[in-house]
């Protein structure tokens, strides 16, 4: 144990240090406003802003809602992609370049083949070939 | 035991300078972190999400739900600070709070805060409770969630650790 210092120096010095803090504590009032930044982040919305977040919800459902290609069920990817009907029309009569690879005239290559005829050597012939040597 | 709104409130009110020198020592003496401490302490006890059962002294109580604040906020900070080192790769700085202070301090009191700085958080924190805000050890204890003997215990080694500080930079 230290004998230059005892509890009553350190009570002192306690004492110093509590006058000057004390000093500076904010007023009690300005501690039990409620600013926003103080506000916990977990806690419920403010009344704008779940007003705000209805209002997005409610617009969102309406527009989903109102549209009749989602409300009969049958969505046209060219339709979403902003085609207009006529171009989507022409696009269904319309040939490919690559449709005539469509059309083979296998009746015209068949008559291209040339006849082959099968060679059938008479067996009697083998047996007169001569003996290897 | 229950409060009335306005009987926390009135409690709040005379406790306030105790308390926010108690929120000075938990947050290694930053006062804007001790207002923040603060603040969201009182709002805790006024929305009921800390409840004061009539355990202990309301200032026990009050103390405690401070130093978990305090402590929470700190482990909220030592969080950020590790992902922020992780993303981005130890070039983010760390802005450790408490070291910082703006509070000036004349020389004897200055003296006695960098003396406390050297002690453990336990010891600290019995010694501030005990000389500074008058308690005794049991309710330093109390305040603290720990046993008296431990208490007893961090306030003599404390004590003596201290006298030991502030005396070498006395001579």
């Amino acid at each position: 144990m230290n004998d230059d210092y005892d509890d009553h120096q350190i009570a002192k010095d306690f004492s110093r240090l509590r006058q000057v803090e004390l000093g500076q504590a904010p007023q009690f009032s300005s501690l039990l406003g409620d600013p926003a930044g103080s506000r916990p982040r977990h806690g419920p919305l403010r009344p704008s802003a779940g007003l705000a977040v209805a209002v997005l919800t409610l617009s969102i459902f309406a527009v989903i809602l109102l549209r009749p290609d989602i409300k009969s069920g049958a969505s046209d990817p060219l339709k979403d992609r902003g085609y207009s009907a006529d171009a989507i029309a022409l696009s269904a009569v319309d040939t490919m370049p690559t449709d005539f690879l469509l059309d083979t005239p296998w009746p015209q290559l068949a008559s291209l083949q040339p006849e082959t005829q099968l060679l059938y050597l008479p067996y009697e012939f083998l047996e007169e070939l001569p003996n290897e040597p | 035991m229950t409060l009335t709104r306005d009987e926390i409130e009135r409690e709040l009110e005379q406790l306030h300078h105790e308390s926010f020198a108690w929120a000075l020592a938990c947050c290694g003496r930053n006062p804007s972190d001790a207002e923040d401490v603060l603040q969201t302490t009182y709002l805790k006890v006024l929305d009921g999400s800390a409840r004061y059962a009539g355990r202990s002294t309301f200032r026990t109580w009050l103390f405690g739900v401070i130093r978990r604040t305090a402590a929470s906020k700190w482990r909220n900070f030592v969080n950020r600070d590790r992902l922020l080192r992780v993303f981005f790769q130890h070039q983010h700085e760390a802005i450790v709070p408490g070291v910082d202070t703006s509070l000036e301090y004349p020389a004897n009191a200055d003296r006695l805060v960098q003396a406390l700085r050297l002690l453990s958080q336990r010891q600290r924190e019995v010694l501030q409770l005990v000389f500074y805000h008058g308690m005794t050890i049991e309710e330093a204890a109390n305040t603290l969630g720990i046993g008296v003997g431990s208490a007893r215990t961090h306030y003599a080694r404390g004590k003596r650790s201290l006298a030991n500080k502030l005396g070498k930079t006395s001579s």
